[in-house]
């Protein structure tokens, strides 16, 4: 009788280790950006957005299983240039007080590999900017740091993180951004990179 | 044999207006001031920047970001526009009003 306790109290305990660990990406820190860079013809144009929220769902036992969605706000935009900040973020362009929010809705992992405590796969999901929804699919970089939280923050603050890495390549023309109009200032092509961290305090 | 005139010895007033010579040098100087301005400001060949990008590292999570700081730097369109008008200016000394 005891061993039958025994064996299920350990099947629980494993049970509850293998539950997903939701995250959030509200960074107190304020660490969290993504960053846009567009390799222009007269220059270069790079920036990022500050305003990152939203929660992703992980499991270390099953990376497979990791769902999410992040949110960044378009008013959070930001280039060298306080005029051409204000430019970005009007109406003709990015329009952030039309669409306020820009997110990645992961809808599943491809080729998962983990080794140790990094995990890298292809994050496919739903990227929507200015009301625009399309496919895209993402290599990341997912790292799970346990009991990392009171590093960062405070001692007693007993929790983990989840560093999410990542890169992909967007047409602003795909999302009736501009399309096909001054290129030349503006790249069509834009390079997002996202390193991003989120917690999970224990109770 | 006569004298000429003290009048008729006098030349005819051919030299540089003063105005002109003026404006040459403002001219000059314009242009001067706003490439040692540019230069010094940061030699920056891209647009006119409001706030300059500093990037940091976050040591627990290795994640590199970025934090921006008020600093103006001037680009090349206010150079240009300087050097425009430090050209302008010295152009206008050759305008000539014409003889009747």
């Amino acid at each position: 009788m005891k061993k039958i306790a025994l064996l299920a109290s350990l099947a629980l305990a494993a049970s509850l280790n293998a539950a997903p660990i939701s995250f959030d990406f509200k960074d107190p820190k304020g660490v969290n950006a993504v960053g846009f860079h567009l390799d222009s013809v007269l220059e270069p144009i790079s920036g990022t957005a500050g305003g990152v929220t939203g929660t992703v769902s992980f499991d270390p036992a099953a990376p497979a299983s990791t769902s999410g969605k992040i949110v960044v706000a378009a008013a959070s935009l930001k280039v060298p240039n306080g005029t051409m900040t204000d430019h970005l973020l009007s109406d003709g362009w990015i329009d952030a007080k039309g669409h306020p929010e820009i997110t990645f809705e992961l809808v599943k992992l491809d080729n998962v590999k983990t080794a140790g405590t990094t995990t890298t796969a292809d994050a496919s999901g739903k990227f929507t900017l200015k009301g625009v929804t399309k496919d895209v699919t993402v290599p990341v970089k997912i790292t799970y740091l346990a009991d990392a939280l009171e590093k960062r923050t405070k001692p007693g603050n007993k929790g983990d993180l989840l560093v999410v890495r990542g890169e992909f390549t967007i047409l602003r023309g795909d999302y009736g951004i501009k399309p096909g109009q001054n290129e030349d200032k503006v790249a069509n092509e834009i390079k997002l990179s996202i390193a991003i961290v989120g917690s999970a305090p224990k109770a | 044999m006569t004298e000429a005139s003290p009048k008729s010895q006098s030349p005819a007033p051919t030299g540089t207006p003063a105005w002109r010579v003026l404006f040459r040098m403002l001219g000059g100087f314009l242009a001067l001031f706003c490439f040692a301005f540019w230069a010094a400001a940061g030699w920056n060949r891209g647009w006119t920047k409001t706030q300059i990008p500093i990037k940091q590292v976050d040591d627990i999570t290795g994640i590199e970001f970025v934090t921006y700081k008020d600093h103006f730097m001037p680009g090349v369109e206010l150079l240009s526009l300087g050097v425009f008008f430090s050209l302008a200016l010295f152009a206008i000394t050759f305008i000539r009003r014409k003889s009747r």
